[in-house]
């Protein structure tokens, strides 16, 4: 086995990208986009841990966004996301996602309330800038 | 500081993945407008087939390597109309479902090259929440491809 020890990888004829093979070996993927880029578990009182997240917007009761550090390039990113007693869904009415924030992510009760969540969890999927 | 400038990474067989300490790279992502059909983003992804109301098969590009070997992770807009108005009814709740046999068993398995999946009101007391379409659904996966 050899191990490749450097502090970043760039792709040499264009820097954004690199070519992986797949586990089975048929098939090849872009290293980058298979990357999050961007996470966060938010419990309505602080990021408690991230990435690529400056910050975490809490709206309302029950609506909170993520605000990027880096930008995305576009804001046709996928980001699912999942809470821990509650349930989840994107608030409708809301501002849409842009290339520096998610949705908005509502969290409600069973009553169908907006209620916060001790546990908010995103990821981001998508190209950045 | 080093820099590695690569196009293409492997194993030192020549072809075999090499392992990214720390790392796991989704295999599949899509950013899906259920009302007008589109697909707004993705990877890995040939197309989505519209079967009906609310049901969809995603077809992946570099199949899995295995039916289900993979974790999948859905989220929903609860609009149509990209935020102008929530669905009515959307306090229910909504869901998506991604595998298995739903009431009117529209939902097929999971194969190495599909998902299938749908996007339904939650159920109430008098419904058993039907499916409708929605301008943005989420879905993700995390496996290995063939």
């Amino acid at each position: 086995m050899s191990t490749v020890i450097t502090d970043n990888l760039t792709g040499k004829t264009a820097a954004g990208n690199v070519t992986i093979t797949s586990e089975g070996g048929s098939a090849t993927m872009q290293l980058q986009q298979g990357l999050a880029k961007a996470w966060f578990t938010f419990n309505y009182t602080a990021a408690q841990d991230s990435l690529n997240i400056s910050s975490v917007t809490d709206e309302a009761t029950g609506h909170c966004f993520g605000n990027f550090s880096s930008s995305m390039g576009n804001d046709d990113f996928a980001h699912p996301a999942m809470t821990g007693a509650f349930r989840t869904r994107y608030e409708g009415t809301g501002p849409d996602a842009t290339t520096s924030r998610t949705n908005t992510i509502e969290t409600y009760n069973s009553g169908g309330s907006s209620a916060d969540d001790a546990i908010i969890n995103c990821t981001v999927h998508g190209d950045l800038a | 500081m080093s820099t590695l400038k690569a196009d293409t990474i492997v194993a030192t067989d020549g072809s075999s993945p090499v392992t990214l300490t720390k790392q796991e790279a989704v295999k599949q992502w899509i950013s899906w407008d259920g009302v007008n059909n589109d697909i707004e983003g993705s990877l890995n992804v040939t197309s989505v087939i519209d079967e009906q109301t609310g049901v969809y098969t995603l077809n992946i590009t570099s199949a899995y390597s295995s039916q289900h070997d993979r974790c999948i992770f859905t989220t929903l807009y609860n609009s149509n109309d990209d935020g102008a108005t929530i669905e009515s009814g959307s306090g229910r709740g909504m869901g998506t479902v991604v595998v298995g046999t739903n009431s009117n068993s529209t939902i097929d398995p999971l194969t190495t090259t599909t998902i299938q999946f749908a996007t339904a009101y939650g159920s109430s007391a008098s419904s058993q929440g039907g499916m409708f379409d929605l301008c943005k659904v989420w879905v993700t996966s995390i496996g290995d491809l063939a």
